[in-house]
């Protein structure tokens, strides 16, 4: 059976796509009964042929009339809910440095639920094109809704405040310096190590959002500030001074350091 | 000629979702050449790096997580139906005087009984279902939607709103079928047969 396109436009007036994979993967998905939806649903090995990508559940959850009477939108329903359980774990670098069970973590999957929840209710009431996102790119569409929860939490929290103190004198000390080498150079230590990528995936995530945007900054190439005056540079992106990035910089290398347990081994 | 409309923020977010790779450099490339988007930019392409390294971790299911979204969102779906009720149909809106005129010849009933229903006047449960049939069935409604019109208020007919000299007042009381044909001058014999339909 042939999915039915997406509807979302681009501003330039082109469809939203699936990707070949998905568009393939639904089809298949459409030639199922409910019975055999059902039985693949317990399937959580995303290696397993039998598994249901979650763009396809999106698919099926949006086309299934709601009614509290169907036990089948209420397994759809649940799957889905388990695919952003395990979309948005719980557990990271808490705001004291140590990994266990955060609760800002918590806050963020389940706003990332209560948003999902609430763009599917408006879509049952008047279909469009909402969750076509979803449809296309499952993970791009929570990293979309995790980026969003954040900044509601952040703000409810007043996280804006860095958590290292910040050396004002705008001098790198050697040790510093030395640190964000490791961190700006792609063949160093902690980016090529994959037993790292996790937990400084991790700990980037617990940095204050204005250090850890600065990292991510950093990682992509972005030079802090140039002469060049048509540069995009952190500084001109970041509207402030070339010191306030290095020292904000600077306290975010300290705090990754420590969340990585390398400060013994400079 | 005109420029190309210049791309929004979603327009690019998916772009550089769609890109073979969401790497850093890729994300060197995108904020260079959308730097008014930088800093969305730089926070999704870290949640997505977060959801995908997660996605690949096989936690256990959570039934009481999975439980207790759904209670919310049975809720959250009553809520919204308690909002906005479902829109129902009027059968009466499209059906011209022509039409009106051979629903008349076709029930064998006067206007006045139609205009009792068009106006919500009638207890649905007081009209024999084979009349209510013939009804839905004239109006090219069905009996369920018809039955979800009757149920609504009783409503100003078209009538009142030009003949009346003061604001048109409904009265919500509605009527039973028998007392709406006694109303409209049924014929004794034919209000029995109308009855027992």
């Amino acid at each position: 059976m042939l999915p039915p396109p997406l509807t979302k436009r681009r501003t330039d007036g082109t469809l939203y796509q699936r990707p070949p994979e998905v568009e393939a993967a639904l089809a298949k998905v459409l030639e199922l009964s409910r019975a055999q939806v059902i039985t693949a649903l317990s399937i959580r090995e995303r290696q397993d042929p039998r598994y249901i990508p979650s763009e396809c559940l999106v698919h099926l959850l949006r086309h299934t009339r709601w009614d509290r009477r169907e036990p089948y939108f209420e397994h759809l329903y649940k799957a889905l809910m388990d695919r952003i359980y395990r979309a948005v774990p719980c557990i990271g670098h808490r705001i004291d440095g140590r990994i266990g069970v955060d609760l800002s973590h918590s806050r963020v999957r389940e706003q990332v639920r209560d948003i999902f929840q609430e763009a599917l209710l408006r879509d049952q009431a008047e279909p469009g094109h909402r969750l076509d996102f979803f449809e296309a790119r499952f993970a791009a569409g929570i990293a979309k809704l995790r980026a969003t929860a954040k900044k509601k939490i952040w703000r409810e929290a007043g996280r804006q405040e860095s958590l290292e103190p910040v050396n004002e004198s705008g001098d790198l000390s050697l040790e510093v310096e030395r640190a964000a080498g490791s961190l700006d150079t792609p063949a160093a230590e902690i980016w090529d190590d994959p037993r790292y990528r996790s937990r400084l995936e991790a700990a980037i995530d617990a940095l204050p959002p204005e250090q850890s945007r600065i990292i991510g900054m950093l990682r992509a190439g972005i030079p802090m500030d140039s002469t060049e005056l048509d540069a995009v540079t952190i500084r001109k992106i970041l509207n402030c001074a070339e010191k306030t990035v290095r020292n904000r910089r600077d306290a975010a290398i300290r705090a990754l350091r420590r969340m990585l347990g390398l400060e013994d081994q400079r | 000629m005109t420029a190309p409309p210049t791309p929004d923020v979603d327009d690019v977010l998916e772009a550089f979702a769609s890109e073979p790779s969401t790497d850093d450099a890729t994300l060197g490339t995108y904020i260079r050449r959308y730097p008014q988007f930088a800093l969305a930019l730089t926070d999704f392409a870290h949640e997505l790096r977060l959801t995908t390294l997660a996605e690949e971790h096989a936690s256990a299911p959570d039934s009481e997580w999975q439980a207790e979204s759904w209670r919310r969102f049975v809720r959250g779906a009553e809520a919204v139906s308690a909002a906005s009720p479902p829109t129902v149909a009027d059968p009466f809106i499209d059906i011209t005087p022509g039409q009106l005129a051979e629903i008349r010849r076709h029930l064998n009933v006067p206007t006045a009984v139609l205009n009792g229903f068009r106006d919500r006047l009638v207890l649905p449960s007081s009209v024999p279902k084979r009349f209510l049939a013939r009804l839905s069935e004239v109006l090219n409604t069905g009996l369920d939607q018809l039955l979800a019109f009757l149920d609504l208020p009783p409503r100003v007919g078209p009538a009142a709103s030009y003949r009346a000299d003061t604001a048109p007042k409904v009265n919500n009381e509605k009527i039973s079928f028998e007392v709406l044909l006694d109303q409209a001058m049924i014929t004794p014999e034919r209000r029995r047969a109308l009855m027992q339909e």
